[in-house]
């Protein structure tokens, strides 16, 4: 009895997101529909252009495959590399794990701008790491800013904690006793690993992926700065047009957040048990 | 015909894998290859943060040229009063939003998990949003929101003490970064809630406690690592935003990453980097610290055991 | 929980201090190292009062914070086009000519009268443009280039926009050319509009301030003649400068910001060409004017301070410390002849005068003129088209 009282600490929260989720949701909504000066009615014209023309124009095709692109790859890349590294924090005999997993985290720290533009440099034919190298005979010339490469580069080490944290998190609290039972019934320690280990942790595997992929997919900066601006995303139409048509804008974001529930919905369907983070 | 050789061959590897001596080779190489690339990656991560270093470290304003060690950015960076005023703006956001986020984001979690499990999805399907959303979408609806606020409270954006230089204050930017900071609290506490024994609160009433010592003094010490790592999370997020910041600031309210984007491109003075780079060092030490005292007494313990102690 | 507490008061305490100390501060909204800080210091200190700048890297984004009404500026300092439209919108009040003591029209150089002289014309209430906004620097579009490629410098004198907007022909260089275009939709709109006009296909001089669908599709197809390496504003210059592009559409003012960059520690003439031999800039001769002016807007809080501020740099020695740090042209005659002459003995400044474009009078210049929202709308997306191409 006294702990449903308990539930009623939760009512501000749901005010709270009701209004700073729902109520921004159904004014864009509103807008999406219309062609406005800012953010007044005053003359404002109802139009469906949003919806479709603006939708199909060719600069927004290509904007959602480039974002498909780069959110995908990195998505894959940084699964490649961080269920590793995840594993093998989880399974290591490291003296304080946190620790290490909080060291992963701190590079987020540091201002974005100064690490991508950082990176930036860092891959131009003159940059001062080779200026300190080649004295010693190494030579540290990419020339790589500007391509897509460099443009997953950075969004994979810019996300990659993302995957981590969660792979960890459901590996560390894995039953340890599950192995040794898969051990002992003879399947050696491959076939325990694809049969059991990575089937329990596929939930932390999804966190990952979803954390790792919507932010790459709507991001603005990391393509701008390391594409040197040659590249389209969906991040780059809403940065540039949101001052004379936020209409349109209007629209993209609620592309965006369709994308999202869709999303939680396939999730939810896959875990029933709702031991995922989403 | 296929099948049985290769099921003889996988069957003759898979016992030369198992003699004694060929797994103590294989168990030495693994572990080497396996720490090699946990701190290859580890590197990787850290590259950027190395560059800046370095850039920090350069006896020139120029980010592309080396020209010669110097700290002189580390002391000219009390004098720059606008990146200064940038940092206090970043540090005291980022502390007051953490702070809020975390108490406030416990309270919420201790309430949605007492919930009906309807009631409670739905929170959490809620409580999602706000982290999955693309940042420019919650800095546009922030935006609007409090737009549409600003003509019942029409000083909302003007941060406040007005002609202070450091320790102010933004509203709307500290409620952006609260909004966006009370998910992942919510996030982490939750789970940590499911793990302990539900009977606990209502014992602690039984035996006469007020229902906020009962919280206080049960709940909280057991979800502890919970509320540490929601606090982490939020801090986190919070130091670095750039686009959130960027769209709910009135345009008097400039955090670090606004600073940069003002100013990359431009003459911008390394001793942004020195500043980052301090940040980092100085978070890194704590950590060195944390992590050998946490060596020493794993080795304390494992020295007690095996003395039988 | 105490050491919270603790934490918060110490925290808390200065900002009570500060705040009890109501020094008046005045807003002002600028471009990013678009003005010398020891000047504003010395205004600081003369006045006793408190200056915070505020940087928006575009026209655009300065209109977005006005208009945004969230921060009361007291000065903005936008360009001529948007000047024109925030006048007409209602967002700016007139300058108080007689409060300024420095100001006098024929203290500014004949190329910035020009200007002037086309702001602002069809406004019944304004009699002259100068009552709504105060020229601070200004200067012409052009091209900046990579001169450590043989040939280059030729090839763009020759070919003028064709550099830019048209791929060599192979073989030209060893390697092919790497080009910048400016990342501001209208700039890249009314700069192949130019093009245009220069090789024929258009005949119509006011092209890059007409709004119109033909031109726009026009525009596209001409942006779309080569893939460009770099969308970029201000990397561009510094790209340039590191070799890592070879021509770039850019203010000429960005070659000499890079110019006094890489002359810094030079105090010779020779030392200094040879410093900047890297560099070059070439202006066409049909090419965008543009001059950015201090304007107050209509809800300024502090409008006498913000009219002393503008004296402040109507001053010629603090336009000529300004100069130093700002390698765009100064807008004043007795500035511009002092760099000239070396009259305070920088002969490195001099030369940035003397051997290159620095002054664009006499050109063919013209001023850009305001878009309405819609037409700019459709700008953005065809160069959002033409990136994804």
């Amino acid at each position: 009895m006294n702990i449903k009282k308990l539930g009623r600490l939760s009512t501000p929260y749901l005010v709270w997101l009701s209004m700073l989720v729902l109520v921004p949701l159904l004014m864009m909504i509103v807008l999406s529909f219309f062609r406005t000066r800012g953010v007044s009615f005053v003359n404002a014209a109802f139009t469906l252009e949003n919806w479709s023309t603006r939708l199909i124009d060719r600069s927004v095709q290509v904007a959602l495959m480039n974002s498909f692109q780069f959110a995908g790859t990195t998505a894959v890349i940084v699964f490649l590399v961080g269920y590793p590294m995840a594993y093998i924090l989880a399974r290591s005999s490291f003296a304080n794990k946190f620790v290490i997993l909080v060291l992963t985290i701190i590079p987020m720290w540091s201002n974005s701008l100064l690490r991508n533009n950082a990176l930036r440099n860092l891959f131009l034919s003159q940059n001062i790491v080779n200026d300190l190298l080649s004295p010693l005979g190494i030579s540290f010339a990419w020339n790589l800013t500007g391509t897509k490469l460099a443009v997953i580069i950075g969004l994979v080490l810019t996300y990659l904690p993302f995957m981590v944290l969660p792979v960890y998190t459901v590996l560390e609290k894995m039953d340890k006793s599950l192995l040794e039972a898969s051990m002992d019934l003879g399947a050696n320690k491959i076939r325990t690993f694809f049969k059991v280990t990575f089937p329990l942790s596929f939930k932390g595997v999804l966190t990952g992926f979803i954390m790792v992929f919507l932010p790459s997919f709507s991001g603005f900066a990391v393509p701008y700065i390391l594409g040197k601006g040659t590249f389209v995303v969906v991040g780059s139409i809403i940065e540039t047009s949101y001052n004379y048509n936020i209409n349109f804008v209007s629209t993209l974001s609620i592309v965006l957040v369709a994308i999202i529930f869709l999303l939680i919905f396939t999730v939810s369907k896959v875990d029933k048990e709702g031991e995922s983070f989403l | 015909m296929m099948k049985s050789t290769f099921t003889r061959l996988s069957r003759q590897l898979t016992l030369f894998f198992r003699r004694p001596k060929v797994e103590k080779v294989v168990k030495v190489f693994s572990s080497i290859f396996k720490n090699a690339f946990f701190f290859l990656m580890m590197f990787l991560l850290y590259m950027p943060i190395i560059v800046i270093a370095i850039q920090s470290l350069n006896d020139s304003m120029n980010v592309n040229r080396f020209e010669g060690w110097t700290l002189r950015w580390y002391l000219e960076m009390f004098e720059d009063a606008e990146l200064m005023v940038a940092i206090s703006n970043t540090l005291v956001t980022a502390f007051l939003s953490t702070l809020i986020a975390t108490v406030f984001g416990t309270m919420f979690a201790i309430g949605i998990h007492s919930l009906n499990k309807k009631a409670r999805s739905r929170m959490v399907f809620l409580n999602q949003i706000p982290i999955l959303n693309a940042d420019v979408v919650t800095g546009l609806s922030l935006m609007l929101i409090f737009k549409v606020l600003m003509n019942v409270f029409p000083d909302i954006f003007v941060p406040f003490p007005a002609n202070a230089l450091f320790f102010r204050i933004s509203v709307t930017v500290l409620l952006a970064h609260v909004y966006f900071s009370l998910p992942y609290v919510v996030l982490s506490v939750l789970p940590k809630l499911s793990e302990i024994d539900p009977n606990l609160y209502d014992a602690a009433l039984d035996l006469g406690s007020k229902p906020f010592d009962a919280v206080m003094r049960v709940i909280v010490p057991a979800i502890k690592a919970g509320i540490f790592t929601g606090m982490l999370m939020a801090f986190t997020m919070s130091i670095d935003d750039f686009v959130i910041t960027f769209f709910t600031s009135g345009g008097n309210f400039d955090n670090v990453s606004m600073f940069v984007y003002g100013k990359v491109g431009k003459l911008m003075t390394p001793s942004v980097y020195a500043y980052n780079t301090f940040l980092t060092l100085s978070v890194v030490v704590i950590l060195v610290i944390a992590y050998v005292q946490s060596a020493r007494k794993q080795k304390k313990l494992l020295l007690a055991h095996s003395t039988g102690k | 929980m105490k050491k919270l507490l603790v934490f918060f008061a110490i925290l808390v305490l200065p900002s009570i201090t500060l705040a009890c100390s109501s020094v008046p501060t005045l807003n002002v909204l600028n471009w990013g190292e678009y003005i010398n800080q020891d000047v504003v210091d010395a205004f600081e200190e003369e006045y006793g009062v408190r200056v915070r700048i505020s940087i928006a890297s575009s026209n655009e984004l300065m209109e977005q914070r006005i208009k945004a009404g969230t921060t009361a500026y007291d000065i903005v300092v936008p360009s001529d086009y948007m000047i024109e439209k925030l006048y007409d919108e209602g967002y700016l009040q007139k300058i108080d000519l007689s409060k300024l003591t420095n100001f006098d029209e024929e203290n500014f150089l004949d190329g910035v009268n020009e200007i002037m002289g086309q702001l602002l014309v069809d406004n019944d209430d304004v009699a002259s443009a100068y009552e709504v906004a105060i020229p601070y620097f200004w200067g012409v579009f052009g091209i900046m280039y990579n001169n450590a490629i043989p040939g280059l410098k030729a090839y763009i004198e020759a070919n003028e926009w064709k550099a830019v907007f048209e791929t060599e022909p192979s073989g030209t260089f060893t390697s092919p050319l790497r080009v910048g275009m400016y990342d501001v939709p209208r700039f890249a709109y009314s700069s192949s509009m130019l093009y245009a006009n220069q090789i024929g296909t258009l005949n119509d001089a006011t092209a890059l301030n007409t709004e119109s669908q033909t031109f726009l599709q026009t525009a596209e197809n001409i942006l779309k003649q080569r893939t460009y390496a770099s969308f970029q504003t201000d990397s561009l210059k510094k790209d340039i400068e590191l070799g890592e592009l070879d021509i770039a559409f850019t203010y000429v003012g960005d070659f000499f910001d890079t110019f006094l960059i890489v002359t810094e520690d030079e105090t010779t003439e020779a030392g200094a060409i040879e410093a900047a031999s890297h560099i070059g800039v070439f202006v066409p001769q049909n090419t965008i004017a543009f001059l950015d002016g201090m304007v107050i807007p209509a809800d300024a809080k502090n409008v006498e301070l913000a009219h002393q501020f503008i004296d402040w740099f109507l001053d010629p020695d603090n336009a000529y410390e300004n100069s130093g740090i700002v390698g765009y042209t100064t807008s004043l005659q007795v500035v511009y002849d002092t760099i000239y002459s070396a009259g305070k003995g920088d002969i490195v400044r001099s030369i940035m005068v003397r051997n290159y474009p620095y002054n664009p009078e006499g050109s063919s210049a013209k001023p850009l003129l305001p878009f309405s929202d819609n037409f700019t709308n459709d700008i953005t997306t065809m160069l959002s088209r033409v990136k994804a191409n």
